[in-house]
C-alpha cells in the first residue's frame, strides 16, 4: 500500500470538475492489492475516520473532494480480464481501470463495451458508483444496464458479491445479515421513468446491484466489477442531419424513435442534438456547417448485416426528406477516418465553449436534466423561451435521443444571479414533467441542494435511512448526496 | 469542359510501419484513405465548379492509378460530390516509379477529353516526392501552378493563383488548360453526403488499361521506371535535445562546453 500525506503532493486528490475549491484530508491511502483494500476500509473504519473514495476525478459533482479524514484511491487498482465463458466474452475488471483500458483490451478481442462516456481517463469504478452513461445510452442504456456482477466492500470488510439476482428485494426489503439482523427497507418514492443518475434506485422487488450502482460511494467501495461486453459491429455508420427548424429537428427524433417500436430497419444507436447557438459556436471553426442550419441531429447506427445498408441508407433519407432536412447536406462517415473526423467535430464542441468562455472570465452553469419522451418538444420551447426572456447566452446540445440536454448558460459577471435562478428553474421544470435533475453527472456535493425538487424532504429522509444501514458513522463519501 | 482531380489512395500515415526484415510496408490491417492533400484538391474542383457553373457547363473527374482495391478512394471521392470517376489499372503498371506514374496517367488524360485544369495534392504521404503534378505538365507540355494555396480567378481560358512560399506568396497568371498542386491552405474538404454515398456506391467507375491508351509498353511499370527504390527503413531515432532553462544558463553553458569537448569538435 502506498499512503502519501504531503499536502503539496496530495492536493490533487481535491479537486475534480466541479469548480469546488476547499477539499481537504489528511492522507491518501493507494491500496495494491484486494486485501490491502478492504484491510483498510475496515481500519479507517474503525478508528472513525472518514473515508472519500477517489477515481480519475473527472466527477462534475465534487463527488471525490474529501473535506477531512482520508482519501482511498483506486488508482493501483486496475487489473483486466477477459474471459471467454461458453459463447459470452466476460469483462473483469478492478475499480481503477478506465475506460481508456478497456476499451484497448476489448479491441484486441473484438467485442466492446456498449457504454461510451466521453472522458475516457474516468475509472469504471467510478462510473459504476455514478451509473454513467454515453451518447450510445439511447440502444445500450447506462452503466446500469450492462453490469453482471460487483464485489462490494462494506463497513466491516465483508465483500458483497452482488449479481442482478443473488441478492434481490422481496417487495420493499431484503435481509443482509453481513450488515444488521434487521431488514434493510428501500426508500419507498417513485423514481422518475428516464435516463437517471439522481439518488438511490428504489423498485418494489429490485436487485440490491441497481442500489448501489449509482449510490455514489455512500454506500461503500466498489472494488470489481463484472462488465457486458458484446461483438463489435461489423461496420457503423454516422450521419449529421442539418434542419432551418429546431421543430423539424424534433420531429425527426420522434419518428425514429416511433420507427424503433414498430420495425426494426433503423435502430440508431446513438441521437444526439445541437442547437442552432451550438451549431454557430462550431461554424467558427468548421466551415462547412450550412449557413441556414438551426439545428443538427447526430445520427449514428451499427451494421451487423451488411446487406442492410442500401435499406438502413433509404430508409434515414426518406425520413429526413419527410422532416425537411437539408437533403444534400447529410453528413456522413462510415470509414474509422471519417468517425474520427465527425467524433472530433462533435466533442470540439464543450472545449471550444470553455475556451472562449473562461478566456472572458464568463460563468457557466450546464444542466443535466432527462425528461419523458413525450416532453421533448415542451422542454425543448421552455428552455428556448426562458432563455430569450433572461437575455442570457446559452447553447443546448447533448443526448437528445433521451430528451437529455446539456443547458449551458454563459452568464457575464452581473448576470450570475439570474443563471442560477433559471438553472433552478429548469431542474423544476424537467421534474414537474416526470423527469430528473441529473441524467448522467450525479449528485454529489454540488447539487445535493436540488435534490429536494425531486424526492421532496421526506424523499431524502428514506434515503439516509439507507445510507445508515450500511455507513452508521457517516463516514463513506460523507457529504455527498445527503446531508446527515 | 472537364476538371480532373488526380488522386492516389494511401495507407493512413499514422499507422504506417515498416517490417524491419524485409523493409516494406506492412498493409495487413492498415486503413487505405485518400491521400490528404488530394482532399483539398477535390474539394477545390467541386467549388471551381460551382463557381464556374453559369459561365461553363463543367464536369469534375477523379482519376487514380492504381491497384483495383484503389476503387474504394475513387468512391469516396464521389460521395464527397465529383462527377465521375477513372481507374487506371493494369499489372503492366506495377512498380512505376514517378516517371513512369507520370507517363502513364498523362496518356490515360488524354483519353478523357477537353479538360481546364488537372489538381493534384501537394505530395503524397507515403511516396512523397511531389513530382506526379509536374510530371504530368511536363508529358503534357502544359503550363503548372505549384503550392497553390488560393485560386483567386478563373475563367475559361486564364487562371489566377497564389503560390506559397516560404515567406509570402506569389501570384501567377497562366493560360489554361494547367496543371495545379494544391496545399491544404486552400480549403477545408467537406465530408462525404448521405445522397453522395448512395450515388457512389451505384456509380459506373470506367476502367482504363495498357489496350486503352496510346503507350509504349517498355515505358510502363517497372521496366519503364528510371529509379529504383533500393530499400526503404525507419530512420534511426533521434535522441531528444536537451533545452536549458533561463535559470539553469550556468549549467546549459557547462554542458554544451563539455559536451563539445568530449566529441574533440574543437
Ligand atoms: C470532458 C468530460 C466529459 C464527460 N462526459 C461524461 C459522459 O459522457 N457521461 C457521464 O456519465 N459522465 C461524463 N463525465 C463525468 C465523469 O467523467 C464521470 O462522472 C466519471 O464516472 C467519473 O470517473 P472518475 O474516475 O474520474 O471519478 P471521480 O471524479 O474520481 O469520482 C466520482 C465519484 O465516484 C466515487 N467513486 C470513485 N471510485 C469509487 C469506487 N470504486 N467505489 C465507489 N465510489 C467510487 C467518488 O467518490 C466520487 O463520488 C465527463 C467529465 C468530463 C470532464
Ligand atoms: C512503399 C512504396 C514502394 C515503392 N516501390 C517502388 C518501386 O519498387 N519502384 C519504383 O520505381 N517506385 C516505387 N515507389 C514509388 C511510387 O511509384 C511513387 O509513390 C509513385 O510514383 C507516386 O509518387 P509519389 O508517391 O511520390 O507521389 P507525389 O508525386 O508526391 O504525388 C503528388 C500528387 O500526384 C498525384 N498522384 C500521385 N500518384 C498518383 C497515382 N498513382 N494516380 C493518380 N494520381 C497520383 C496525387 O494528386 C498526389 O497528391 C514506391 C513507393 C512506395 C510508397
Amino acid at each position: 500500500m502506498i499512503i502519501k500525506k504531503d499536502k503539496e503532493i496530495i492536493k490533487s486528490y481535491f479537486e475534480d470538475n466541479s469548480g469546488i475549491l476547499n477539499g481537504d484530508a489528511d492522507e491518501v491511502y493507494i491500496p495494491e492489492n484486494m486485501k490491502e483494500c478492504t484491510r483498510i476500509i475496515t481500519e479507517l473504519y474503525k478508528k472513525n475516520i472518514p473515508i472519500t473514495f477517489s477515481g480519475s476525478g473527472t466527477g462534475m459533482t465534487g463527488g471525490r473532494i474529501p473535506f477531512k479524514g482520508a482519501v482511498l484511491s483506486s488508482e493501483r487498482l486496475n487489473k483486466i480480464t477477459l474471459e471467454q465463458n461458453k459463447e459470452k466474452v466476460l469483462l473483469k475488471v478492478e475499480a481503477g481501470a478506465t475506460l481508456e483500458d478497456i476499451k484497448s483490451a476489448c479491441s484486441k478481442s473484438g467485442v466492446f463495451f456498449p457504454v461510451n462516456p466521453t472522458e475516457e481517463t474516468a475509472t469504471i469504478g467510478a462510473s459504476t458508483s455514478n451509473n454513467s452513461s454515453g451518447s450510445w445510452t439511447y440502444k445500450y442504456g447506462s452503466f446500469r444496464n450492462n453490469i453482471l456482477e460487483i464485489d462490494f466492500v462494506t463497513r466491516n470488510g465483508v465483500t458483497l458479491k452482488i449479481t442482478k439476482n443473488s441478492h434481490r428485494f422481496s417487495g420493499d426489503s431484503i435481509f443482509l445479515k453481513e450488515l444488521s439482523d434487521k431488514p434493510l427497507v428501500r426508500p419507498m418514492y417513485t423514481m422518475p421513468m428516464v435516463k437517471n443518475a439522481a439518488g438511490y434506485y428504489s423498485k418494489k422487488d429490485m436487485s440490491l446491484l441497481d442500489l448501489i450502482i449509482g449510490s455514489e460511494g455512500t454506500l461503500g467501495f466498489i472494488s470489481s466489477i463484472t462488465l457486458k461486453v458484446l461483438p463489435m459491429p461489423k461496420k457503423v455508420i454516422e450521419c449529421i442531419v442539418f434542419f432551418a427548424f429546431e421543430k423539424d429537428a424534433i420531429q425527426f427524433v420522434n419518428k425514429t424513435r416511433a420507427l424503433r417500436n414498430t420495425q426494426n430497419t433503423l435502430d440508431p444507436r446513438a441521437l444526439e442534438f445541437f442547437n442552432v447557438n451550438a451549431l454557430k459556436f462550431l461554424s467558427e471553426h468548421h466551415s462547412s456547417i450550412p449557413d441556414n442550419a438551426k439545428a443538427g441531429v447526430v445520427f449514428e447506427h451499427e451494421l451487423n448485416d451488411l446487406s442492410k445498408e442500401d435499406e438502413i441508407l433509404e430508409s434515414l433519407l426518406k425520413l429526413a426528406e419527410d422532416c425537411h432536412a437539408f437533403l444534400d447536406n447529410i453528413w456522413m462517415a462510415d470509414t474509422p477516418k471519417r468517425l474520427e473526423e465527425l467524433r472530433l467535430f462533435r466533442h470540439s464542441l464543450p472545449s471550444i465553449v470553455n475556451e472562449k468562455f473562461k478566456r472572458k472570465e464568463f460563468y457557466k452553469l450546464s444542466t443535466d436534466s432527462a425528461v419523458p419522451d413525450e416532453c421533448l418538444s415542451d422542454i425543448l420551447d421552455y428552455y428556448n423561451y426562458e432563455i430569450k426572456k433572461s437575455g442570457l447566452t446559452s447553447i443546448i446540445f447533448g443526448h437528445i435521443g433521451n430528451n437529455h440536454f446539456h443547458v449551458n448558460l454563459l452568464a457575464k459577471k452581473n448576470e450570475q444571479e439570474k443563471a442560477k435562478d433559471l438553472y433552478k428553474k429548469f431542474m423544476e421544470k424537467a421534474v414537474s414533467l416526470g423527469g430528473t435533475i441529473s441524467a448522467e453527472h450525479g449528485i454529489g456535493k454540488l447539487k445535493k441542494k436540488y435534490l429536494p425538487i425531486l424526492y421532496g424532504q421526506k424523499g431524502l429522509n428514506e434515503m439516509k435511512r439507507v445510507k445508515l444501514y450500511f455507513d452508521p458513522k457517516n463516514l463513506f463519501n460523507s457529504g455527498n448526496l445527503l446531508d446527515l | 469542359m472537364k476538371i480532373i482531380v488526380c488522386i492516389k489512395q494511401v495507407p493512413n500515415t499514422t499507422d504506417v510501419r515498416i517490417n524491419p526484415e524485409t523493409n516494406t510496408l506492412i498493409r495487413e490491417g492498415v486503413e487505405s484513405i485518400i491521400n490528404p492533400f488530394d482532399m483539398y484538391a477535390i474539394e477545390e474542383a467541386i467549388r471551381l465548379k460551382e463557381r464556374l457553373q453559369e459561365t461553363v457547363e463543367i464536369q469534375t473527374l477523379v482519376i487514380t492509378m492504381g491497384p483495383p482495391q484503389a476503387e474504394s478512394a475513387l468512391r469516396e471521392a464521389l460521395s464527397m460530390g465529383i462527377d465521375e470517376a477513372v481507374l487506371v489499372s493494369d499489372r503492366a503498371f506495377a512498380g512505376s516509379d514517378t516517371w513512369a506514374t507520370s507517363y502513364t496517367l498523362t496518356e490515360a488524360i488524354k483519353t478523357l477529353g477537353d479538360y481546364l485544369v488537372i489538381l493534384f495534392g501537394k505530395q503524397a504521404s507515403d511516396g512523397d516526392t511531389a513530382q506526379v503534378g509536374p510530371g504530368v505538365a511536363a508529358h503534357l507540355d502544359i503550363p503548372q501552378i505549384t503550392f497553390v494555396r488560393k485560386i483567386e480567378k478563373m475563367e475559361k481560358d486564364c487562371i489566377v493563383a497564389e503560390r506559397l512560399m516560404e515567406y509570402g506568396y506569389d501570384v501567377i497568371s497562366s493560360p489554361l488548360p494547367a496543371v495545379i498542386t494544391v496545399v491544404k491552405e486552400i480549403n477545408e474538404p467537406r465530408l462525404p453526403s448521405l445522397r453522395g454515398k448512395m450515388r457512389a456506391k451505384k456509380a459506373e467507375i470506367k476502367k482504363i488499361t495498357s489496350d486503352d491508351i496510346n503507350v509504349e509498353k517498355k515505358l510502363l511499370g517497372l521496366d519503364g521506371s528510371p529509379t529504383i527504390v533500393k530499400k526503404i527503413f525507419s530512420p534511426p531515432k533521434k535522441e531528444p535535445g536537451r533545452i536549458f532553462q533561463e535559470h539553469e544558463l550556468e549549467d546549459g553553458l557547462d554542458f554544451i562546453v563539455k559536451t563539445i569537448r568530449e566529441q574533440n569538435i574543437i
